[in-house]
């Protein structure tokens, strides 16, 4: 069972948490003037990467606040949590280089 | 041609080229030991009861296939054909499940309600006592037709077939690119042992599938899961088919050697670690005890953990790509050992006809963008 | 009174508890403080099961967890039934009732033994290639016969009657295994004041200590001093002691599965009490003090009854004063051996040869047993052995200089001890996901690169000897200590008073002819390299402690995380 670093609440175990999947996935603006590819990319394609990964989690059984994480999918270890809305932290390795 | 990746769709697909198409020029390309993926991790669960007319078509070409496997193979993979059980513990699911019963055999696939009693009278250890359970078994869906089958076995037998018409094997070498001409067309892939020149490369790399095509340049509709198994110290014969429930969520069986085998769904997060957390492991567990108390002193002797790839209708992916050359077969998610002869073979066909077998037609990246999905993720809450 | 081959005085059980069982339902006695095998063995019962495949007789191979044979069947009726125990793990109660498996229609006169004289028929994977034609006759015919044939233990019959529960905890050091090592750790770690948890498998704190007979640590006899370090230790508000339970999983960022056995060992429980707890523990640091396994040495034949790892042999007699046998022959590859044959003889049992693969053997131990009279004959192999449902006969036979192998010397006996050195117990740790090196001098794999915040003490990381061992888990308890923020720096010497056999070390030379005079591979154990002259291991390298450690460490200690901007 993983320890996540809720940025409102600090570590908590998994077990409070839902996994949100991939982070920094925008909502087009506008759909309607997407063409199919573009509309079923942003639907379905997802980086998946292996190493480091931005994804979302909700701490539902806390705060029950979204945010941000970056983890190393190789190893299950967390390089930071940080807020919805906000970019990528500075100085983190690209998805998919390891964290080592 | 090559194909990335030696687990049993691969070595399947290898050697259906080299048998129905008599194409031998062929490498296998393995990062590890061949089977040493999903297919030496799977609990070998093989059904075909499934909703949607194409995926009762894919399963049960399968199917069809195992039937005759040990002989064409001349290699014991030990396909036992002792029933699969779904329990219902709800209204939904007996809803859900008699539509299955039915859908399946509009489609020529065998299935059928039980009631309680006739699901513990099929399975004796079955705990059917609603005063002793939280979610009462209300009745299951029975496919005789499936069962299990022995997983090493089927990787070394298509290997062994392979191997025998000239197909090469290569293990330790992992695809660490793939080179593309000027025009865009593959010419070949880059690996942990130098450069391979092929027109042609199929990729069968399970929960690395993305990472591979990323080497393409193409983004997936996938994401990898660790999904666990465990099984107990070995006994006599007690368990005498597959048992599944959805609801309760676990399954069970018992392997040639005296293991009970039992699984459930994967963890929260995607991973390439190959393991998860106990508290998976404890809930599936609990699942089990439930349904068969009498399981609940048994020692487990083994846990452990492979990485699946999920698309977003959990039905797989058998197609051409965006890249001329380049072929992919994934996606089988938590639920693709029953599939591997069924599998190879139409890729097979695809990659020597650089067009898809009828049945693997609608198993395209395209119905992500088009919305032809097949949506098995809800049309039963578990795989397998 | 228990057992013909009980010894009049000595070892740790409590002789004013006589505890009656039965096995296979004969009435049988021991002790509250034996396991069922040494209560069998105290009996001069060896055979106990038989092998997977071929039915073999099988007997007691060690006197603990990595007991391979002596499975057994537990349970007064099907509802308490538990399959597949380790016999040299059950503690006796009053009342037990055990039976053996995979045995028809008895264990002494066995049916399936027939598959063991068609062994060169049935090779390795052999279920591949045949069972194929006709189609059918596999669902119906063959599949049926494999299955009945298989597995050990059966299913209990009826719906289990216990209770269980679960404990979520938190602790900043957690100490794997209560042997000297463990114990100096937890001394160690908890001198701090922070929460420590120490768990032992065993039902008492001590491990190897509790089966020496000379050894003193600050001036008392080891298991004396185990007992003694154990009472210091609770008696801190800050320790947990966790007996009979064993730690099973090592799962992402430092939670640890324990599995504590509660009533097992009661004849009568308290019906409110679980029948065991799974511990789900969340530690700042672990110290793994998990030991050594000894191995066994390959040769023909090496698995009948009565054939023993040369430390359980030890066990027996000084934990259990239990006489294994009455005339032993000791194989070995290491001096530790010899000091298990000086066991023996002091408790009356006969030793007629010791057998050393090793062309020479002169350190202090093997010094100590020519002067006591024993025929040490170094170069020596054990070509094989004989005896039906327990072995009557060694064969010994010279390892000449090139390598080959002399003609063979019967010698009867009716217990061989074997010892081809220590296989540190890494798998803790490799289930953390560290990285292990190979270690050329001790022959073993050692723990090396650590990815979870964890470390290694004592025989589990190739440190042997009984002083280095205790200043080690000391050391290595402190150290966790303060990696968890702890602030104090304990001191204690420890001091020892012991001859060193170095289990693998100073006088131990690879030996020349080894293990290849078998002339065909045994039907048990793989082949084990028997080690070479050794020093310490080098301390361990650790990703943790450079400037990488930010990423690699869980997101713990409780910091809170990056302001809000
Ligand atoms: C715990 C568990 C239980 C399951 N239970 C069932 C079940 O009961 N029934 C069922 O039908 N299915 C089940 N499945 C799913 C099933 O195992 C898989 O769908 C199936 O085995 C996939 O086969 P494969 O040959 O595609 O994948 P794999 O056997 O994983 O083969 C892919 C191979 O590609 C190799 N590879 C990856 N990257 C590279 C590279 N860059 N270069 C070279 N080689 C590479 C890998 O090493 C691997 O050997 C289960 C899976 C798991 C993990
Ligand atoms: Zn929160």
């Amino acid at each position: 069972m993983l320890i996540i670093a809720c940025p409102y609440c600090g570590p908590r175990p998994e077990l409070e948490f839902r996994y949100g999947g991939e982070a920094h996935v925008a909502r087009p603006v506008d759909p309607s003037t997407l063409s199919d590819e573009d509309w079923g990319a942003f639907l379905y394609q997802r980086a998946n990467p292996r190493g480091l990964h931005a994804e979302r989690w909700r701490h539902v059984h806390g705060c029950g606040r979204f945010f941000n994480a970056l983890r190393d999918t190789t190893t299950d270890f967390f390089a930071a949590t940080y807020e919805t809305g906000t970019p990528r932290p500075a100085g983190t390795p690209a998805d998919g280089e390891t964290s080592r | 041609m090559i194909i990335v990746g030696a687990g049993g769709h691969g070595l399947a697909t290898a050697y259906y080229l080299a048998t129905v198409h008599g194409i031998t020029n062929v490498a296998v390309l393995e990062k590890g030991w061949l089977g040493g993926g999903n297919t030496g991790r799977n609990t070998t669960i093989v059904r075909s009861n499934y909703l949607f007319d194409e995926s009762a078509g894919l399963y049960d070409h399968a199917v069809k296939l195992w039937e005759g496997l040990s002989q064409e193979l001349n290699y014991n993979v030990m396909f036992s054909q002792r029933g699969v059980l779904m329990l219902a513990h709800n209204i939904h699911d007996v809803q859900s499940f008699k539509r299955h019963v039915h859908a399946n055999r509009l489609n020529g696939v065998d299935n059928e309600w039980l009631t309680a009693e006739e699901c513990r009278d099929f399975c004796p250890p079955l705990n059917i006592d609603a005063s002793t359970m939280r979610y009462p078994v209300l009745g299951g869906a029975l496919q005789r037709r499936a069962g299990t089958a022995r997983h090493d076995a089927v990787a070394w037998g298509y290997a062994r077939g392979a191997d025998a018409r000239g197909v090469d094997i290569i293990q330790n070498c992992a695809v660490t690119g793939i080179r593309r001409g000027p025009d865009g067309a593959v010419t070949g892939v880059e690996t942990s042992r130098g450069f391979i020149g092929a027109k042609k490369v199929g990729v069968v790399a399970a929960g690395n599938t993305s990472v591979v095509m990323a080497m393409a340049g193409q983004r997936m509709p996938l994401e990898s899961y660790p999904l666990q198994a465990l099984v107990s110290e070995p006994i006599k014969p007690i368990f005498p088919c597959v048992v599944m429930s959805n609801t309760i969520h676990a399954y069970i069986s018992q392997s040639d050697k005296g293991e009970l085998v039992i699984g459930a769904g994967t963890d929260a997060y995607t991973s390439y670690t190959q393991r998860g957390a106990l508290h998976i492991t404890t809930h599936t567990l609990d699942a089990i005890c439930e349904l068969f108390p009498m399981f609940r002193r048994m020692r487990m002797l083994r846990n452990w953990g492979g990485i699946v790839d999920v698309t977003p209708d959990r039905s797989p992916i058998i197609a051409k790509t965006g890249v001329s050359g380049l072929y992919v077969n994934c996606g089988w998610g938590t639920g693709g050992f029953k599939a591997t002869p069924g599998s190879g073979h139409v890729f097979a066909h695809t990659i020597a006809k650089d067009e898809p077998h009828p049945i693997n037609a609608p198993f395209t990246i395209d119905r992500f963008r088009d919305g032809f999905l097949i949506d098995e993720a809800a049309a039963a809450a578990v795989a397998h | 009174m228990s057992g013909a081959f009980r010894l009049p005085s000595g070892g740790r059980i409590d002789r004013s508890r006589p505890v009656r069982f039965t096995f296979d339902g004969r009435d049988c006695r021991g002790f509250a403080g034996d396991t069922l095998a040494s209560a069998l063995l105290a009996e001069g019962r060896h055979l106990i099961g038989r092998s997977f495949k071929y039915h073999r007789p099988r007997g007691f191979l060690s006197a603990g967890s990595d007991e391979p044979n002596a499975l057994v069947g537990v349970g007064r009726d099907e509802a308490h039934y538990t399959p597949n125990l380790r016999a040299t793990q059950v503690e006796l109660y009053d009342g037990l009732v055990a039976e053996s498996q995979n045995r028809w229609p008895s264990l002494d006169l066995d049916v399936g033994g027939i598959n063991n004289l068609l062994a060169p028929l049935l090779p390795a994977g052999f279920y591949y290639k045949t069972f194929m034609w006709p189609k059918k006759a596999w669902t119906s015919f063959y599949e049926p016969k494999i299955r009945a044939a298989a597995g050990l233990g059966r299913s209990p019959g009826a719906a289990d009657a216990d209770r269980y529960t679960q404990h979520y905890a938190h602790c900043e050091v957690l100490v794997v295994g209560g042997g000297p090592a463990g114990l100096a750790a937890a001394l160690a770690a908890s001198d701090s004041g922070q929460r420590v948890v120490l768990c032992d498998e065993q039902a008492e704190f001590g491990g190897s200590l509790l089966s020496e007979r000379q050894a003193m640590i600050e001036g008392l006899p080891a298991a004396e001093w185990a007992g003694q370090a154990a009472a210091e230790l609770a008696a801190r508000a800050n320790v947990t002691l966790l007996t009979r339970t064993t730690a099973f999983g090592y799962f992402p960022h430092n939670m640890i599965g324990l599995c504590e056995r509660v009533t097992d060992h009661l004849g009568v429980a308290d019906p409110r009490l679980p029948r065991e707890r799974l511990w789900q523990l969340r530690a700042r640091e672990v110290v793994i003090c998990a030991g050594a396994h000894e191995r066994p040495i390959v040769f023909p034949d090496n698995d009948r009854p009565g054939i023993l790892l040369a430390e359980a042999g030890r066990t027996y007699v000084n934990r259990y004063a239990v006489q294994p046998g009455t005339r032993a022959v000791v194989f070995t590859a290491t001096d530790s051996a010899y000091r298990a044959a000086l066991d023996l003889r002091a408790a009356g049992i006969k030793v007629a040869a010791i057998a050393d693969l090793r062309p020479e053997a002169n350190g202090p131990w093997p010094t100590m047993a020519r002067k006591a009279g024993i025929d040490v004959r170094t170069g020596t192999s054990v070509t094989g052995t004989s005896g039906r449902l327990r072995i009557r006969q060694a064969q010994l036979a010279p390892i000449r200089a090139d390598g080959s192998v002399g003609t063979s010397e019967p010698v009867a006996c009716d217990l061989l001890l074997m010892s081809g050195g220590f296989t540190p117990s890494v798998h803790l740790f490799s289930q953390s996901r560290g990285k292990l090196a190979w270690n050329a001098n001790l022959g073993a794999y050692l723990p090396d690169v650590s990815v979870e915040a964890e470390r290694s003490a004592g025989a589990c990381r190739g440190v042997y000897g009984l002083e280095a061992v205790l200043a080690d888990g000391f050391a290595q308890g402190a150290a966790a200590a303060r990696a968890a923020g702890g602030t104090t720096s304990p001191v204690r010497g420890l001091a020892v008073k012991a001859t060193d056999c170095g289990h693998d070390a100073s006088s131990a030379r690879r030996p020349t002819a080894a293990i290849a005079c078998s002339p065909r591979p045994s039907s048990t154990g793989r082949t084990t390299s028997p080690p070479r002259t050794s020093s310490l291991p080098p301390a361990r390298a650790s990703s943790r402690s450079s400037t990488s450690s930010a990423t690699r460490r869980p997101a713990w200690p409780p910091t809170r995380a990056r302001p809000r901007t």
